[in-house]
């Protein structure tokens, strides 16, 4: 089976090269970018299925925030509830972030103003 | 920018609700889905929007660039002092129950402590970024020398 | 029902993106790339993520087009 699929892409790249007339170059891009697909839809398989309770993203964590959320912050929107008091920290490094982007456009654009 | 009495008329109508819409959002960070950051992003939009139908004029009426720095900063800042404010009622930094922050009722408007103050703080900072950004875009170099020179 | 309405998204988006990545006129492109952060965001939300939706209906379609657009009109319009 895998000596026919070489077989026929050996056939079909003499086919693209000599009948249609496709440059060398390009067969080989598409040949490439086809194993790389390839082997990448093995990974988009492996991947779990979408709203699955049992996926390796639900364990302790994400339970411990539902169960004891509301009661430990006060907010019933549980993502709110994280990203300003379970992960405040990391929300003060993401407005820094923002603080020195402005920082910098105001800075390049208005350098030569003066 | 654009002359066009449909768009200026139609803007002038929407804006107001747009920014109601984005206060909402801020305010009930943590009751329904939303926050400061989405907040802020549409409470800018709305700035950019009547920046963007009428004149740069009527957005810098609207919030002046001397008033946006000072949001910007004071965003950041009040954020960074309420951890502050944390670590003096005795918790860690940004601690919200642990440093004794009125938690209220779950479910009820004043509620949640801390995240509330912070939602605020960073629904304007990430408003005032947005204005920010697009007017120093959009800005010519001679109008700006003219309103720096009369102030 | 639902699945056939995200795969047409998918779709949507994909030919998007092929078409932001392959058009020559700029403003053309900013305007696809605005389509791109629409159906972006319903696929947020259809994804749960009714906040991630909110930001990016407000962020990636409305204000980064029209910072696009400014840098458009402030330099040329042809790649």
């Amino acid at each position: 089976m895998f000596y026919i699929l070489i077989l026929f892409l050996l056939i079909f790249a003499l086919f693209l090269r000599f009948i249609v007339g496709v440059e060398l170059r390009s067969i080989l891009t598409i040949y490439l970018l086809g194993l790389i697909v390839y082997f990448f839809s093995f990974a988009v398989a492996e991947m779990p299925t979408f709203g699955n309770p049992h996926n390796p993203a639900f364990n302790e964590v994400p339970e411990r925030y539902l169960e004891a959320g509301p009661s430990e912050t006060g907010a019933i929107n549980i993502i709110s509830s994280v990203i300003t008091d379970y992960r405040a920290f990391d929300t003060l490094g993401e407005a820094t972030v923002l603080f020195v982007a402005i920082a910098a456009v105001v800075a390049t654009l208005k350098s030569h103003r003066d | 920018m654009m002359d066009d009495q449909i768009v200026r008329i139609t803007s002038r109508l929407v804006a107001p609700f747009i920014q109601l819409y984005g206060i909402y959002i801020i305010l009930h960070g943590h009751l329904s889905p939303g926050g400061g950051f989405s907040g802020g992003a549409i409470f800018g939009a709305s700035l950019v929007l009547i920046a963007l139908s009428f004149n740069l004029e009527a957005g810098i009426k609207q919030i002046s660039h001397q008033t946006a720095s000072v949001l910007e900063s004071g965003g950041a800042l009040g954020f960074a002092l309420t951890g502050l404010v944390a670590i003096a009622f005795g918790g860690n930094y940004l601690a919200n129950r642990s440093a004794g922050f009125p938690l209220g009722e779950a479910g009820q408007f004043f509620s949640s402590g801390a995240i509330l103050v912070i939602t605020v703080f960073v629904g304007i900072k990430v408003a005032s970024t947005i204005t920010t950004l697009f007017y120093n875009i959009i800005e010519k170099e001679e109008p700006l020398g003219n309103h720096k020179q009369t102030d | 029902m639902t699945d056939i309405l995200n795969i047409l998204l998918l779709l949507f988006l994909i030919v998007c993106a092929v078409a932001v990545a392959h058009i020559r006129d700029l403003l053309s492109a900013v305007i696809l790339f605005s389509a791109f952060g629409l159906i972006m965001a319903i696929i947020w939300q259809q994804l749960g993520a009714p906040d991630i939706a909110m930001v990016e209906a407000a962020l990636g379609t409305g204000v980064a087009a029209l910072l696009l657009i400014a840098a458009i009109s402030k330099t040329k319009r042809a790649e």
